[in-house]
């Protein structure tokens, strides 16, 4: 039994914002007070919850092609093996160890690896495994999925909700993931669907109908997150006026918008690309079932990868970069794109605008969650400056100073004059995400809460206090310490409990053996090869 | 004892198929031996050799020599085509040139007949 | 008698998994399904070898105990091949090289590893073997020879193959093949280039440059006549969905990575004209998964050094031929391969100069000289584990029998168990003086 005694507790779930308590950890969990716990004394420090990323790339096939394409970025940053922790590389796109223990020094304890196509899932778990300490898990591009838009244009519905269901327990999937849904399919012939009602050739769907479908699926299997969605038209000038329209589609039912400020442009003074943050912010402020993350640009190297392949054809013309496409068999595809976004460009500083804009104008934190799209905006690791950005007016000001002039002239962002409290840092990095990923033992610090705790030392530069933290807890170890890793533990993966349904693979097997190349028996991922991992209910299935 | 002609030729090393069942079966396995000691030559550098199915010929390059029996392939004239394998090896370049690859194709030769 | 289906042959990088087997007793009586290659190595026996210390059979702990001993001693030891192996012995290699601040390579970087450093400089377009099957009507082999090292590549895949848009198979499909010998994959196609030895590069520039609207001045270019350049890069263009799959012709003949950057590129250019692809064929079956799994763990694909305690990446300077004709490392570890009879001689024979280490089911050409031979379970006969397929669709291996020998990953492990004792008791050693 362990006792962090004495700290300011940040729990916003359950309503602390600051004051001074005792936790109690047994048996990897928060318990109530009982005696003789060693003491681990965390007066004049904050406690929180572990963080939880909503919304990251981390493992698997798109990203270990990211690793590989950028051996000059590794060689900046090496990372030696010690006593306890393994070597690697770090920076824009770490080798594993490397990403489990910076997640962890950031007092991290859950990370969601956002897009895995079901053929490689495997592949994307034998990763996840190899990253140390944290929890993960895992969402299932659907999308442009062959099955996917076939069940929904013939009107199948019940048929499409098994199938959603038999990819997400092929795959060891937390949840369902949609990307530019349609764009894939005109892709296979280099076009993109353009706007909601373009139609997915070969299918006669549209995107609308795709979406409308899937957060459908997505309600009646019960899944703990929403529908997690990466909008159509995305980098595009208009893309705000799509977002806009996507939101409204979902007519009340919950939806996931992810790394909105890549969506979140339109003409604005005269300019044709500019932020159109403010409208949707207005939107998910009079919109309690929309959640969303940010997506925030952070200036320097990235690698933007992302199964929206047509957006990456067009950005590697725009730079002539190095470009990585890659077509999955009947289920998806995706780009990679390395990048460098430039504050004195016009449209990088519109990128970084817009995700300010957006975290200083959506009101309510619950509805949204600090991420940069890792490794698309940038690197997971410039959290803590973006939560800078966030707290510190001044700082946010002087950074303003220093990027594009006529893309500052052309925003809101010197009138917004908000800084985010240190209550609102723990729900937009904590507790916020961990309720719309629906992880009821995650992101606070409730009796019978997972034990997954940061404990950090104030400091009024607050890049540098959440850069690392003094102490963090995960599963009621101490795997961190003064910014150190004690300890390389296992971390979990989290799926989706949802129940095998014979009929389904009856369906598919014929189709199946006729389109893919490989035989369905290898398809699925083996549960057992990835223990320990943690099954997460869901609710019946909603009846009609 | 006169071992001519000799010509000059370019050497490409590559799989064959009974090559791969000679790695499944074993390296010491008859299959394996028997073809990776094998050469092809065009119909023509055997004409210009004098040599049938099954002669022996000498080829050498700047890495080494070696001995192997000919057999007749489907190739250009001036190339010659050895299957994978240790008696490959000592022909092929072990220079990488900074790449870590070797130059195991496009190897100049010379193949010349010996007597039988 | 145990009957088996959709069993992965993890031989080549096509990664067949619809293998049937027959199992009486503890031993494979019948594979089905298969090629020639797929049954003989199904077929071929387990558990023939014993361990060797210097030739003489001993004990399997006193190999172990001896493999640990050359390791530990070694100031700068080399960790090779790892392409037969499953992706659990390439982690635990990585492991041990770590813990040895030795160099890593694998068998790469004398196939594909040209082929990847092009992918690091333009990147690549590229798909699964079942988008081929699907959608593809125009198939580009350069420098490759399905029919002989691949054998079902055509049927399963690539030419035959019938999918989503190929119900007529081979009807739909145009065929080009480029290679200086007319193999036996060139007897099938459509379009035969034959290339001058070394004028690959040639060849694909002069692609490309009729592609970007150039004039083409001369008459051939690497032999090969402007009129079939100009007719090839027609076909191609006129592809609705097109994939060009290369090897060994472009990755070791003159130019190497430099060839296969020229072939990525003319894909490259090619997709703004309509959709196609490019897939390296990769030979030993999960050489891709020795890339992946090195990325992963190191952020580097092959030719790696830890001696810094932190992985850098040097092909050319951590590469296998590289290290051993320069005489630079003293001790070796051998895993799933077979460097004596595939490398340049000169690199071979280094290793029967140095203290060397072989894990590996049979008994190899590299074994004969080996200070040390460790038999192991055969990945995917008698061991289970994940391969990856030429184009990155990870399988998984069983174990369909059992072997009296541990798995090459336990093997590993263990020796790197042994490696951190012996560290941790020098250590010790030296606090106590």
């Amino acid at each position: 039994m362990l006792c962090i005694q004495g700290g300011s507790i940040y729990d916003p779930l359950n309503g602390k914002a600051g004051e001074v308590g005792d936790i109690y950890v047994s048996d990897g969990k928060i318990v109530p007070s009982s005696s003789g716990a060693r003491v681990i004394d965390a007066k004049g420090l904050i406690v929180m919850p572990g963080g939880v990323d909503i919304h990251s790339h981390i493992a698997g096939p798109k990203v270990n092609v990211g690793r590989v394409l950028c051996p000059e970025d590794h060689r900046t940053d090496p990372v030696p093996r010690t006593a306890t922790t393994r070597s690697g590389v770090g920076h824009v796109v770490p080798s594993t160890f490397i990403t489990g223990h910076r997640y962890a020094r950031m007092g991290y304890t859950y990370v969601t690896e956002a897009a895995a196509p079901p053929l490689e899932a495997r592949h994307v778990h034998e990763e996840l495994a190899d990253i140390p300490i944290v929890d993960k898990g895992m969402l299932v591009l659907m999308g442009s999925n062959h099955f996917v838009l076939s069940l929904i244009r013939d009107g199948e519905f019940e048929r499409l909700r098994d199938y959603v269901a038999f990819l997400i327990r092929a795959s060891g999937g937390y949840g369902i993931k949609a990307v530019n849904p349609g764009g894939g399919a005109n892709w296979r012939k280099r076009g993109n669907v353009n706007s909601l009602d373009d139609e997915a050739v070969g299918y006669g769907v549209t995107p609308r109908e795709i979406i409308d479908a899937l957060i459908d699926v997505n309600e009646a299997l019960g899944l703990p997150h929403p529908l997690h969605l990466h909008c159509n038209n995305l980098g595009q000038p208009t893309s705000g006026e799509t977002t806009l329209e996507t939101m409204a589609l979902a007519e009340g039912r919950r939806l996931h918008i992810t790394h909105m400020q890549f969506g979140a442009y339109g003409p604005k003074k005269g300019r044709p690309f500019a932020s159109s943050a403010r409208k949707l912010a207005e939107y998910v402020n009079a919109n309690p079932n929309i959640t969303m993350d940010v997506g925030q640009v952070v200036f320097g190297p990235a690698v933007t990868m992302t199964a929206d392949a047509p957006l990456q054809h067009s950005l590697h013309r725009l730079t002539k970069e190095r470009w990585v496409s890659k077509e999955v068999e009947m289920e998806t595809q995706s780009g990679i794109v390395p990048l460098n976004y430039r504050k004195r460009t016009y449209a990088g500083a519109i990128q970084w605008i817009a995700g300010l804009e957006l975290f200083l104008t959506v009101e309510n934190p619950w509805q949204i969650s600090l991420t940069t799209d890792h490794p698309n905006g940038g690197p997971f690791t410039s959290y803590p400056w973006v939560i800078k950005l966030l707290m510190d007016r001044d700082y946010r000001e002087e950074t303003a100073q220093t990027v594009s002039k006529r893309a500052l002239g052309s925003s809101e962002l010197p009138e917004l004059t908000r800084e985010y409290t240190l209550e609102e840092i723990a729900i937009i990095t904590r507790a916020g995400p961990a309720k719309t990923l629906g992880l009821a033992n995650k992101g606070h610090l409730g009796i019978g809460a997972d034990a997954d705790i940061a404990v950090y030392r104030p400091n009024s530069d607050y890049e540098a206090m959440f850069r690392e933290a003094v102490y963090v807890l995960k599963g009621g170890e101490v795997v961190v310490r003064e910014g150190e890793i004690l300890s390389e533990t296992v971390g979990k993966t989290y799926v989706a409990d949802l129940e095998e349904d014979e009929d389904i693979i009856e369906w598919l097997k014929p189709k199946f053996s006729q389109f893919y190349s490989i035989a369905l028996e290898n398809y699925p991922v083996a549960r057992d090869k990835f223990m320990p991992c943690e099954v997460v209910p869901c609710p019946p299935y909603i009846s009609d | 004892m006169a071992f001519i002609p000799e010509i000059h030729a370019i050497l490409i090393t590559g799989r064959t198929l009974r090559q791969g069942v000679g790695v499944a079966d074993g390296k010491d396995s008859d299959v394996y031996k028997k073809e990776t000691s094998l050469v092809e030559l065009s119909s023509s550098t055997m004409e210009m050799l004098g040599l049938k199915h099954g002669d022996s010929v000498e080829i050498s390059t700047d890495f080494g020599v070696g001995r192997f029996l000919c057999r007749k392939g489907d190739l250009p004239e001036g190339i010659i085509f050895i299957p994978y394998g240790p008696p490959a090896n000592r022909l092929t370049r072990d220079a990488t040139e900074g790449s870590g690859m070797p130059g195991f194709k496009g190897i100049p030769c010379k193949v010349r007949r010996r007597k039988t | 008698m145990r009957r088996l289906e959709n069993i992965v042959c993890s031989f080549c990088g096509s990664l067949c998994d619809d293998i049937v087997l027959e199992i009486e007793g503890n031993t494979i009586s019948k594979v089905r399904g298969g090629c020639a290659i797929s049954r003989s190595k199904f077929l071929s026996p387990i558990d023939n070898e014993v361990p060797l210390v210097d030739g003489k059979e001993v004990d399997f702990s006193e190999a172990l105990d001896a493999a640990v001993e050359i390791l530990a001693k070694a100031r700068h030891p080399l960790i090779y091949g790892l392409s037969s192996a499953g992706s659990e012995a390439q982690a635990a290699a990585v492991k041990l090289g770590e813990t040895l601040g030795a160099s890593i390579d694998s068998t790469s970087s004398v196939c594909h590893g040209p082929g990847t450093v092009a992918k690091q400089l333009v990147g690549l377009s590229t798909c699964t073997l079942g988008e081929v099957k699907n959608r593809a009507d125009v198939v580009v082999f350069w420098g490759c020879n399905p029919v002989e090292a691949h054998p079902r590549h055509f049927s399963r895949y690539s030419v035959q193959a019938k999918g989503l848009n190929t119900e007529g198979g081979r009807r739909d499909r145009r065929i080009i093949v480029a290679d200086v010998r007319r193999t036996a994959t060139a007897k099938a196609a459509d379009i035969f280039l034959q290339v001058e030895p070394n004028g690959d590069f040639q060849v694909l520039t002069a692609l490309r440059a009729v592609l970007s609207g150039n004039e083409l001045r001369g008459d051939t270019f690497g032999g090969i006549s402007r009129d079939e350049i100009l007719n090839t890069s027609s076909v191609l263009q006129d592809a609705e969905y097109g994939v060009f799959f290369f090897g060994m012709g472009l990755t070791m003949t003159r130019g190497t990575h430099y060839n296969v950057q020229q072939a990525l590129s003319l894909v490259h250019d090619l997709n703004e004209k309509t959709a196609f692809t490019v897939i390296p064929m990769r030979g030993h079956g999960n050489v891709a998964g020795a890339e992946t799994v090195l990325t992963w763990q190191t952020g580097y694909p092959f030719g790696i050094n830890f001696s810094r305690g932190y992985p850098r990446y040097g092909p050319g300077e951590f590469t296998v031929t590289d290290l051993l004709c320069r005489e630079e490392v003293d001790a070796a570890l051998v895993v799933a391969s077979d460097p004596a009879a595939t490398l340049p001689a000169r690199a071979g024979e280094y290793l029967g100069k140095i203290p060397t280490i072989v894990i590996d089911p049979n008994y190899s050409a590299t074994a004969k000289f080996a200070r040390v031979f460790l038999p192991s379970a055969p990945i995917g006969v008698a061991a289970s584990g994940t391969a990856y397929r030429m184009d990155q669709v990870p399988l998984p291996l069983k174990k369909v029998i059992d072997s009296k020998y541990p798995t090459d990953c336990d093997i590993l492990l263990a020796i790197d168990k042994g490696v951190v004792e012996c560290f941790a008791y020098k250590v010790a050693l030296s606090m106590t003086h």
